[in-house]
């Protein structure tokens, strides 16, 4: 077994990932969580206001509580400034998702490689055996990023996932990368 | 990124659901579990260490871990409105194993199954399989799941059969408690997808 929990602060060259916090909501919901070209093809319905921002938080609490790590901000070391979410999402205690998210400003620069790279690290250090993320297969940025932080894909999962943002209510197929 | 911060997976179907608690296929009766089963499931399948060999769950050891089997089949009915089913042979009556339809999501489900020694090889499994994959479309599932060992043909020549496609080899994401306990194992996935629309994804 690994560490029983999580950091709530950890450091990479160029950014910092830290547990959310009650007063991070109007941060997130300006940067990234409320913008519709980057919750385009994530798994959550982009945040309409502050509460579901709100609601956010108090889910990363929950999940903090009850596994060894949750949701993460990630800010720049640089400026401080909010540029993204990611985190682990546990479903057991080997097993864990992860995904990622990024404001506007901070796309192509390589901090999504380097997120994941500092996800991959963070669950094997707390005992996961499988890490796995899941993708739109037609969100080609984000499985080049998935294959670069060393993932591979392993199957499509049929009907699977659920993008709200692209087609509500509808099950799509989806892209299964895994951590080697 | 599809399950990060998504809410908790609804362990329920949509609300109402309630699957027969019998079905008849042509040569099996699938039927809802009762307490008085345990003395057949332990000494027809569950206890059977050849038939357990490639399951997520343990060898049953004696008689109370059937038993416990069976109370969590029944509370597993009553928070679902579906479970487990012993599949039971028409023309004698005999217990030959068991299935079971277990939702995941609102529009997902998985399934599984189990048959003692004396009921390999006649197609029985493929049977009880096809009359779980029409349940879940009766229930309005949208996608079926299955895994197996890697290994285990047999099992998934029998979704092959029942016209599963197999979506990959998931690393590290089941259990095998007789083969490799206490580890995460590797494990073959396949799927059913009722919609109509679906035609498998070409990258």
């Amino acid at each position: 077994m690994g560490d029983a929990k999580a950091p709530a602060r950890y450091q990479t060259a160029r950014l910092v990932l830290r547990r959310p916090e009650a007063a991070d909501a109007e941060a997130i919901f300006t940067r990234y969580a409320g913008d519709p070209e980057v919750t385009k093809y994530l798994g959550w319905p982009r945040h309409r206001s502050l509460d579901d921002t709100r609601e956010f938080l108090a889910f990363s609490d929950a999940e903090w509580a009850r596994w060894p790590a949750g949701p993460y901000l990630i800010e720049s070391r640089a400026t401080r400034a909010l540029v993204g979410g990611t985190g682990l999402g546990f479903e057991s205690a080997t097993e864990a998702s992860t995904g990622y998210v990024f404001a506007r400003d901070a796309w192509g620069v390589g901090y999504a490689t380097e997120t994941l790279q500092a996800m991959v690290e963070l669950s094997r250090r707390l005992g996961v055996r499988r890490l796995y993320a899941l993708c739109h297969p037609e969100h080609r940025a984000s499985w080049r990023v998935l294959v670069k932080a060393g993932f591979s894909r392993e199957g499509t999962l049929s009907r699977h996932a659920a993008f709200p943002n692209l087609k509500p209510g509808a099950l799509a197929d989806v892209l299964c990368y895994v951590a080697r | 990124m599809a399950s990060l911060a998504t809410a908790p997976v609804a362990r329920r179907m949509q609300i109402g659901v309630r699957a027969p608690s019998a079905i008849e296929t042509r040569r099996l009766l699938l039927r809802r579990p009762i307490p008085s089963d345990a003395a057949a499931v332990f000494a027809r399948y569950a206890g059977d260490p050849a038939v357990t060999k490639y399951l997520g769950w343990r060898t049953h050891r004696s008689l109370a871990d059937s038993q416990m089997f069976l109370a969590c089949c029944e509370a597993e009915w009553k928070q679902a409105g579906v479970g487990p089913y012993l599949l039971q042979s028409r023309e004698n009556g005999e217990v030959l194993g068991s299935t079971a339809l277990r939702p995941l999501s609102t529009q997902q489900a998985g399934t599984g199954y189990v048959l003692a020694r004396d009921a390999w090889g006649q197609g029985f499994a493929t049977e009880a399989l096809r009359a779980m994959r029409d349940l879940a479309m009766r229930l309005g599932v949208l996608r079926i799941t299955a895994v197996c060992h890697p290994e285990h043909q047999a099992s998934w020549r029998v979704m092959q059969k029942c016209g599963f496609t197999r979506e990959g080899t998931l690393r590290a994401h089941a259990q095998f408690p007789n083969i490799a306990p206490g580890m995460a194992s590797d494990v073959v996935c396949y799927s059913y997808v009722f919609d109509t629309d679906w035609q498998p994804l070409v990258i």
